[in-house]
Protein backbone atom coordinates (compact mmCIF):
# COMPACT_ATOMS: atom_id res chain seq x y z
CA UNK A 1 0.00 0.00 0.00
CA UNK A 2 2.76 2.35 0.80
CA UNK A 3 4.89 0.98 -1.79
CA UNK A 4 4.35 3.76 -4.18
CA UNK A 5 4.57 6.91 -2.43
CA UNK A 6 7.81 5.46 -0.84
CA UNK A 7 9.36 4.78 -4.35
CA UNK A 8 8.06 8.14 -4.96
CA UNK A 9 10.16 9.69 -2.52
CA UNK A 10 13.16 7.70 -2.63
CA UNK A 11 13.03 8.34 -6.23
CA UNK A 12 12.04 12.08 -6.22
CA UNK A 13 13.73 13.78 -3.49
CA UNK A 14 17.25 13.00 -4.85
CA UNK A 15 16.35 14.50 -8.36
CA UNK A 16 14.86 17.35 -6.47
CA UNK A 17 18.63 17.82 -5.06
CA UNK A 18 20.00 17.57 -8.30
CA UNK A 19 17.70 20.16 -9.92
CA UNK A 20 18.80 22.23 -6.68
CA UNK A 21 21.91 22.04 -6.85
CA UNK A 22 22.22 22.64 -10.97
CA UNK A 23 20.17 25.58 -11.02
CA UNK A 24 22.33 27.01 -7.83
CA UNK A 25 25.08 26.29 -10.05
CA UNK A 26 23.57 28.54 -12.44
CA UNK A 27 24.27 31.66 -9.81
CA UNK A 28 28.21 30.54 -8.85
CA UNK A 29 26.96 28.43 -6.39
CA UNK A 30 27.29 30.82 -3.59
CA UNK A 31 27.72 29.49 -0.14
CA UNK A 32 25.10 30.68 1.81
CA UNK A 33 23.01 28.90 -1.35
CA UNK A 34 22.83 25.60 0.55
CA UNK A 35 21.21 22.50 -2.20
CA UNK A 36 20.54 20.48 0.61
CA UNK A 37 18.41 23.30 2.74
CA UNK A 38 16.63 24.52 -0.19
CA UNK A 39 16.00 20.90 -1.46
CA UNK A 40 14.50 20.59 2.16
CA UNK A 41 12.61 23.59 2.64
CA UNK A 42 10.86 22.67 -0.67
CA UNK A 43 10.04 19.31 0.27
CA UNK A 44 8.86 20.53 3.55
CA UNK A 45 6.38 22.76 2.02
CA UNK A 46 5.22 20.36 -0.42
CA UNK A 47 4.33 17.88 2.41
CA UNK A 48 2.60 21.02 4.28
CA UNK A 49 0.47 21.60 0.90
CA UNK A 50 -0.30 18.07 0.59
CA UNK A 51 -1.18 18.02 3.41
CA UNK A 52 1.72 15.17 4.56
CA UNK A 53 2.76 15.08 8.40
CA UNK A 54 6.56 15.52 8.62
CA UNK A 55 6.65 11.86 10.78
CA UNK A 56 4.81 10.32 7.66
CA UNK A 57 7.23 11.25 5.40
CA UNK A 58 10.08 10.18 7.37
CA UNK A 59 8.25 6.94 7.31
CA UNK A 60 8.23 6.77 3.72
CA UNK A 61 12.02 8.07 3.48
CA UNK A 62 13.57 4.99 5.09
CA UNK A 63 14.92 4.04 2.16
CA UNK A 64 16.98 7.18 1.80
CA UNK A 65 17.76 7.14 5.45
CA UNK A 66 19.31 3.60 5.46
CA UNK A 67 20.97 4.60 2.00
CA UNK A 68 22.98 7.43 4.19
CA UNK A 69 24.95 3.94 5.83
CA UNK A 70 26.68 2.99 2.92
CA UNK A 71 27.13 6.55 1.71
CA UNK A 72 29.18 6.96 4.69
CA UNK A 73 31.39 4.35 3.87
CA UNK A 74 31.86 6.02 0.38
CA UNK A 75 33.91 9.01 2.37
CA UNK A 76 36.74 6.68 2.86
CA UNK A 77 37.45 7.69 -1.31
CA UNK A 78 37.60 11.14 0.06
CA UNK A 79 40.78 10.17 2.33
CA UNK A 80 41.78 8.08 0.08
CA UNK A 81 42.12 10.78 -2.88
CA UNK A 82 43.89 13.28 -0.08
CA UNK A 83 46.11 10.96 0.62
CA UNK A 84 49.10 12.32 -0.37
CA UNK A 85 48.66 15.27 1.33
CA UNK A 86 47.58 13.75 4.53
CA UNK A 87 50.58 11.64 4.62
CA UNK A 88 53.00 14.26 4.01
CA UNK A 89 52.19 16.00 7.68
CA UNK A 90 50.18 13.24 9.29
CA UNK A 91 51.46 14.07 12.60
CA UNK A 92 50.66 18.04 12.68
CA UNK A 93 46.86 17.19 10.59
CA UNK A 94 46.04 14.51 13.55
CA UNK A 95 46.23 16.95 16.31
CA UNK A 96 44.79 19.72 14.49
CA UNK A 97 41.54 17.76 13.69
CA UNK A 98 41.45 16.09 16.63
CA UNK A 99 42.02 19.40 19.15
CA UNK A 100 39.96 21.55 16.46
CA UNK A 101 36.80 19.01 16.47
CA UNK A 102 36.91 18.88 20.37
CA UNK A 103 37.42 22.91 20.95
CA UNK A 104 34.38 22.80 18.50
CA UNK A 105 32.46 20.41 20.70
CA UNK A 106 33.06 22.31 24.01
CA UNK A 107 32.77 25.84 22.86
CA UNK A 108 29.53 25.02 21.04
CA UNK A 109 28.28 23.15 24.17
CA UNK A 110 29.94 26.05 26.99
CA UNK A 111 28.48 28.43 25.11
CA UNK A 112 24.81 27.05 24.41
CA UNK A 113 25.11 26.55 28.83
CA UNK A 114 26.03 29.91 29.26
CA UNK A 115 23.51 31.64 27.06
CA UNK A 116 21.15 29.51 28.67
CA UNK A 117 19.34 27.51 25.72
CA UNK A 118 17.58 24.87 26.11
CA UNK A 119 18.07 21.42 27.04
CA UNK A 120 16.68 20.25 22.86
CA UNK A 121 18.82 23.45 21.24
CA UNK A 122 21.60 21.74 23.44
CA UNK A 123 21.74 18.30 22.73
CA UNK A 124 21.66 19.17 18.88
CA UNK A 125 24.54 21.42 19.09
CA UNK A 126 26.58 18.59 20.51
CA UNK A 127 26.99 17.19 16.58
CA UNK A 128 27.11 21.19 15.16
CA UNK A 129 30.77 20.86 13.99
CA UNK A 130 30.69 17.73 12.25
CA UNK A 131 29.42 17.82 8.57
CA UNK A 132 25.85 16.30 7.84
CA UNK A 133 26.03 13.22 7.48
CA UNK A 134 27.65 11.97 10.90
CA UNK A 135 25.67 14.91 12.68
CA UNK A 136 22.53 12.59 11.38
CA UNK A 137 24.68 9.24 12.21
CA UNK A 138 25.39 10.56 15.69
CA UNK A 139 22.25 12.27 16.55
CA UNK A 140 19.98 8.90 15.09
CA UNK A 141 22.27 6.67 17.25
CA UNK A 142 22.49 8.36 20.40
CA UNK A 143 18.29 9.50 19.95
CA UNK A 144 18.70 13.20 20.01
CA UNK A 145 17.20 15.76 17.41
CA UNK A 146 18.31 14.48 13.90
CA UNK A 147 16.17 17.37 12.10
CA UNK A 148 17.21 20.09 14.50
CA UNK A 149 20.93 19.00 14.18
CA UNK A 150 20.97 18.59 10.50
CA UNK A 151 19.57 21.72 10.01
CA UNK A 152 22.50 23.31 12.65
CA UNK A 153 24.91 21.39 11.00
CA UNK A 154 24.19 22.87 7.50
CA UNK A 155 23.73 26.67 8.98
CA UNK A 156 27.20 25.93 10.90
CA UNK A 157 28.87 25.40 6.99
CA UNK A 158 27.45 27.87 5.40
CA UNK A 159 28.17 30.53 8.25
CA UNK A 160 31.74 29.10 8.16
CA UNK A 161 31.90 29.12 4.59
CA UNK A 162 31.10 32.63 4.59
CA UNK A 163 33.52 34.06 7.68
CA UNK A 164 36.10 31.58 8.12
CA UNK A 165 38.40 32.21 4.93
CA UNK A 166 38.03 35.92 5.11
CA UNK A 167 39.01 35.77 9.39
CA UNK A 168 41.91 33.82 8.46
CA UNK A 169 43.60 36.05 5.32
CA UNK A 170 42.98 38.98 8.28
CA UNK A 171 44.70 37.31 10.14
CA UNK A 172 47.61 36.16 7.97
CA UNK A 173 46.68 32.45 7.87
CA UNK A 174 47.06 31.92 4.03
CA UNK A 175 49.04 28.45 3.51
CA UNK A 176 46.53 25.99 2.03
CA UNK A 177 47.04 23.46 4.36
CA UNK A 178 46.35 25.25 7.23
CA UNK A 179 43.54 26.95 5.87
CA UNK A 180 42.30 23.77 4.08
CA UNK A 181 42.16 22.07 7.70
CA UNK A 182 40.70 24.83 9.18
CA UNK A 183 37.95 25.26 6.60
CA UNK A 184 37.52 21.55 6.91
CA UNK A 185 36.77 20.72 10.43
CA UNK A 186 34.73 23.81 11.26
CA UNK A 187 32.68 24.10 8.13
CA UNK A 188 32.44 21.08 6.64
CA UNK A 189 31.07 19.74 3.55
CA UNK A 190 29.71 23.65 2.36
CA UNK A 191 33.30 24.92 3.13
CA UNK A 192 35.05 22.17 1.35
CA UNK A 193 32.90 22.94 -1.45
CA UNK A 194 33.15 27.09 -1.40
CA UNK A 195 37.38 26.69 -1.10
CA UNK A 196 37.37 24.38 -3.87
CA UNK A 197 36.82 27.18 -6.26
CA UNK A 198 39.65 29.13 -5.31
CA UNK A 199 42.17 26.86 -3.82
CA UNK A 200 41.82 23.20 -5.01
CA UNK A 201 45.15 22.26 -2.96
CA UNK A 202 43.58 23.16 0.22
CA UNK A 203 40.06 21.69 -0.79
CA UNK A 204 42.26 18.32 -0.73
CA UNK A 205 43.35 18.60 2.83
CA UNK A 206 39.44 20.25 3.63
CA UNK A 207 37.78 17.32 2.36
CA UNK A 208 40.22 15.04 4.83
CA UNK A 209 39.59 16.79 7.74
CA UNK A 210 35.84 16.99 7.39
CA UNK A 211 36.45 12.98 7.16
CA UNK A 212 38.39 13.18 10.00
CA UNK A 213 36.39 15.20 12.12
CA UNK A 214 33.60 13.54 11.57
CA UNK A 215 35.23 10.12 12.99
CA UNK A 216 36.41 11.86 15.74
CA UNK A 217 33.02 13.55 16.70
CA UNK A 218 31.37 9.80 16.20
CA UNK A 219 34.50 8.34 19.20
CA UNK A 220 33.85 11.36 21.34
CA UNK A 221 30.11 11.91 21.18
CA UNK A 222 28.35 8.89 22.28
CA UNK A 223 31.14 8.73 25.18
CA UNK A 224 30.15 12.07 26.64
CA UNK A 225 26.39 12.02 25.57
CA UNK A 226 24.83 10.48 29.00
CA UNK A 227 27.27 13.03 31.20
CA UNK A 228 25.83 15.48 29.32
CA UNK A 229 22.02 14.48 29.25
CA UNK A 230 23.05 13.96 33.03
CA UNK A 231 23.78 17.22 33.52
CA UNK A 232 20.91 18.76 31.53
CA UNK A 233 18.66 16.59 33.57
CA UNK B 1 28.27 -3.72 -19.44
CA UNK B 2 31.62 -4.05 -17.38
CA UNK B 3 31.47 -0.82 -15.77
CA UNK B 4 27.89 -1.23 -14.83
CA UNK B 5 28.66 -4.26 -13.68
CA UNK B 6 32.05 -3.14 -11.32
CA UNK B 7 29.48 0.14 -10.34
CA UNK B 8 26.98 -1.99 -8.50
CA UNK B 9 29.59 -4.43 -7.26
CA UNK B 10 30.72 -1.20 -5.88
CA UNK B 11 27.43 -0.43 -4.26
CA UNK B 12 27.29 -3.88 -2.67
CA UNK B 13 30.73 -3.65 -1.31
CA UNK B 14 29.67 -0.14 0.48
CA UNK B 15 26.38 -1.73 1.62
CA UNK B 16 28.10 -4.51 3.35
CA UNK B 17 30.66 -2.53 5.09
CA UNK B 18 27.86 -0.29 5.97
CA UNK B 19 25.83 -3.31 7.56
CA UNK B 20 28.96 -5.05 8.61
CA UNK B 21 29.56 -2.11 10.45
CA UNK B 22 26.47 -2.09 12.14
CA UNK B 23 27.01 -5.50 13.16
CA UNK B 24 29.98 -4.97 14.79
CA UNK B 25 28.80 -2.36 16.91
CA UNK B 26 25.39 -4.41 17.61
CA UNK B 27 27.20 -7.51 18.74
CA UNK B 28 30.32 -5.46 20.65
CA UNK B 29 28.52 -2.18 22.46
CA UNK B 30 30.92 -0.16 21.08
CA UNK B 31 28.68 3.12 21.24
CA UNK B 32 30.49 4.49 17.40
CA UNK B 33 27.88 4.14 14.40
CA UNK B 34 28.14 0.92 12.37
CA UNK B 35 28.78 3.02 9.31
CA UNK B 36 31.86 4.69 10.53
CA UNK B 37 33.49 1.33 11.84
CA UNK B 38 32.62 0.43 8.02
CA UNK B 39 34.19 3.50 6.31
CA UNK B 40 37.38 3.09 9.03
CA UNK B 41 38.19 -0.27 7.41
CA UNK B 42 37.24 0.61 4.01
CA UNK B 43 39.59 3.84 4.12
CA UNK B 44 42.18 1.36 6.09
CA UNK B 45 41.98 -0.95 2.57
CA UNK B 46 42.14 1.56 0.21
CA UNK B 47 45.22 3.10 1.98
CA UNK B 48 46.72 -0.15 2.88
CA UNK B 49 45.92 -2.64 -0.19
CA UNK B 50 44.69 -2.50 -4.09
CA UNK B 51 41.74 -4.67 -3.49
CA UNK B 52 39.12 -2.54 -3.23
CA UNK B 53 40.56 0.30 -6.15
CA UNK B 54 38.08 -1.06 -8.61
CA UNK B 55 35.36 0.42 -5.89
CA UNK B 56 36.60 4.21 -6.33
CA UNK B 57 34.13 4.87 -9.33
CA UNK B 58 31.50 3.85 -7.42
CA UNK B 59 32.20 5.76 -4.11
CA UNK B 60 32.96 8.58 -5.64
CA UNK B 61 30.19 9.09 -7.60
CA UNK B 62 27.93 8.10 -4.18
CA UNK B 63 30.15 10.21 -2.26
CA UNK B 64 29.39 12.98 -4.84
CA UNK B 65 25.74 12.93 -4.31
CA UNK B 66 25.73 12.06 -0.53
CA UNK B 67 23.85 15.46 0.01
CA UNK B 68 20.42 14.14 -1.90
CA UNK B 69 20.43 11.43 1.47
CA UNK B 70 20.56 14.28 3.59
CA UNK B 71 17.49 16.45 2.42
CA UNK B 72 14.67 13.91 3.89
CA UNK B 73 16.24 13.86 7.97
CA UNK B 74 16.72 17.87 7.24
CA UNK B 75 12.73 18.26 6.57
CA UNK B 76 12.26 17.06 10.50
CA UNK B 77 13.51 20.27 11.45
CA UNK B 78 10.20 21.32 10.92
CA UNK B 79 9.46 19.77 13.46
CA UNK B 80 11.97 22.16 15.87
CA UNK B 81 11.03 25.56 13.88
CA UNK B 82 9.90 26.91 17.08
CA UNK B 83 12.50 25.46 18.69
CA UNK B 84 15.28 27.20 16.89
CA UNK B 85 13.22 30.31 16.76
CA UNK B 86 13.49 30.78 20.67
CA UNK B 87 17.46 30.29 20.35
CA UNK B 88 17.16 33.32 18.27
CA UNK B 89 19.79 35.89 18.26
CA UNK B 90 21.78 34.20 20.91
CA UNK B 91 21.81 31.18 18.47
CA UNK B 92 22.78 33.09 15.76
CA UNK B 93 26.24 34.21 17.77
CA UNK B 94 27.02 31.30 19.24
CA UNK B 95 27.14 29.68 15.82
CA UNK B 96 29.59 32.29 14.30
CA UNK B 97 31.87 32.32 17.65
CA UNK B 98 31.80 28.70 17.77
CA UNK B 99 32.64 28.43 13.91
CA UNK B 100 35.68 31.16 13.86
CA UNK B 101 37.05 29.39 17.59
CA UNK B 102 36.84 25.58 15.78
CA UNK B 103 38.65 27.10 12.64
CA UNK B 104 41.50 29.36 14.38
CA UNK B 105 42.22 26.49 16.67
CA UNK B 106 42.56 24.17 14.11
CA UNK B 107 44.90 26.76 12.15
CA UNK B 108 46.87 27.16 15.34
CA UNK B 109 47.66 23.95 16.37
CA UNK B 110 48.57 22.58 12.90
CA UNK B 111 51.59 25.66 13.26
CA UNK B 112 51.92 24.55 16.73
CA UNK B 113 52.71 20.93 16.07
CA UNK B 114 55.15 21.77 13.12
CA UNK B 115 52.76 21.52 9.91
CA UNK B 116 54.10 23.41 6.65
CA UNK B 117 51.41 25.55 4.75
Amino acid sequence: MTLLPTAAVTIGVPLLFIAVRRATALVGSPPYMSPVLIAALLVAAACWRAPLDIAAFERLAAPLRWSLGPAIVALGAVVHASRVQLRAQLGALLIAVLGGTLVGIASAVGMAWAFGLEPMLRDALVTKTVTTPFAILIQTRAGGPVGLAAALAVFTGVVGAVTVPPLLRALRITGSAATGLAVGVSSHIVGTDAIQRRDPRAAAFAGGATVLAGVTAAVVVPLIWQWLKHRSG
Amino acid sequence: MHKAIEFIGGLAVLAALSSGGALVAGRTGIAVPGPVIGMLVYTALLLGTTWLDWTLGAARLVASLIGALLVAPLVGVALFGDVAARGGVRLAVLLVASTALTALATAWLFRAAGGKA
